[in-house]
């Protein structure tokens, strides 16, 4: 993706996220949401940042690669129960990385 | 002219007392930020490039579902998308906090969703139900932690710029560690981790028939359909 394209990108990412959380404050003032609506925008986040954690494991150039030998894969379900205990950004960050660096050193 | 001057010795002392409400989730905050900046420049993205996302944007979710999809040429529309499709759960905060904040003007609005992130929302969610906050210690708030995020993010980027390719050390899987980090906290029930799984299978599936560009926004509209599903299926 060339720069111009990118920037552009970032913009509009960056106009949806405003209209996103500005939105409610600016049209509902003090009236709750259709329950309905409530209902679907609560299983799309989970539902989207599974989707980008196996995107980013089993994609690679467009097409699904995966292999035992991925130590990636062995690790995912370690920093899953690391978050899980720890409910911390930075330690899940910094004991998946360090998992993922030793098995790459052993394996 | 002394009041004046007594008003704005007020603003003066609630802008502090906001700053002082961030203090102590500043550090693991920005060491989000600056793990975002090793992260994006690590996946290609160049340091002024991922400053500018930090800067535009503000929200970590969102910029960090950007970046798996730039590799794959992903057309820029269905990366809007998808971005906002992980940002859905902000149309809630959004919503819950707008009553108290009635009587902010349009502009004021704006700029405080601008910096709704989940830091600032769980300070504000439990200041504004328990009494009048003053402006200019909500927006110090908000001006606190988007200063703490964009700062860290130049810090990050500008490092990964000079350390170079880090994958024998695992930096590679830091993007993946920190979806994971996002995404356990959101479940609360079978129906969200309902919701996780059928997303995750679908990305798998929906990659094995062929269909890369719209992928990840469709496994999470499939994997969201079926989480509400469940949740009407089991009430």
């Amino acid at each position: 993706m060339d720069t111009v394209t990118f920037l552009l990108t970032v913009v509009g990412v960056a106009l949806v996220a405003l209209a996103i959380r500005s939105g409610p404050l600016l049209l509902l003032g003090g009236r709750r949401l259709p329950r309905s609506l409530e209902g679907v925008l609560e299983f799309l986040p989970m539902a989207a940042l599974a989707a980008l954690t196996m995107q980013v494991l089993v994609v690679a150039g467009g097409s699904l690669q995966f292999s035992a030998s991925d130590v990636r894969l062995w690790a995912i379900l370690p920093t899953a129960a690391v978050a899980i205990l720890t409910r911390s950004m930075l330690f899940t960050v910094a004991v998946g990385v360090a998992l993922v660096a030793g098995l790459r050193f052993f394996f | 002219m002394s009041t004046s001057e007594t008003s704005r010795q007020l603003s003066r002392r609630a802008a502090l007392r906001g700053v002082v409400q961030t203090l102590p989730a500043l550090p693991a905050y920005a060491a989000v930020g600056l793990a975002f900046g090793v992260i994006a420049v690590d996946a290609g993205v160049a340091p002024w490039l991922t400053i500018t996302m930090s800067a535009l944007i503000y929200a970590g979710t969102a910029q960090l579902a950007i970046l798996p999809m730039i590799a794959l040429n992903v057309s820029p529309v269905a990366i809007v998308a998808t971005a906002a499709v992980t940002l859905a759960r902000y149309v809630a905060m959004s919503a819950a906090l707008a009553s108290y904040l009635r009587s902010l003007s349009r502009w004021e609005k704006t700029a405080y969703g601008f910096h709704l992130v989940s830091l600032n929302f769980a300070i504000h969610a439990s200041v504004l139900p328990t009494r009048e906050v003053p402006k200019a210690e909500l927006f110090a708030v908000n001006i606190a932690t988007y200063l703490a995020w964009l700062g860290a993010t130049v810090v990050g980027a500008v490092a990964g710029d000079q350390i170079g390719n880090l994958d024998a050390f695992g930096v590679d899987y830091a993007m993946p560690a920190m979806f994971v980090a996002f995404l356990v906290p959101l479940i609360r029930n079978a129906s969200h981790a309902v919701a996780a799984a059928v997303g995750a299978l679908s990305l798998v599936g929906l990659q094995w028939i062929g269909a890369a560009q719209w992928s990840i926004l469709l496994a999470a509209c499939i994997g969201g359909a079926a989480g509400y599903g469940m949740k009407l299926w089991t009430r």
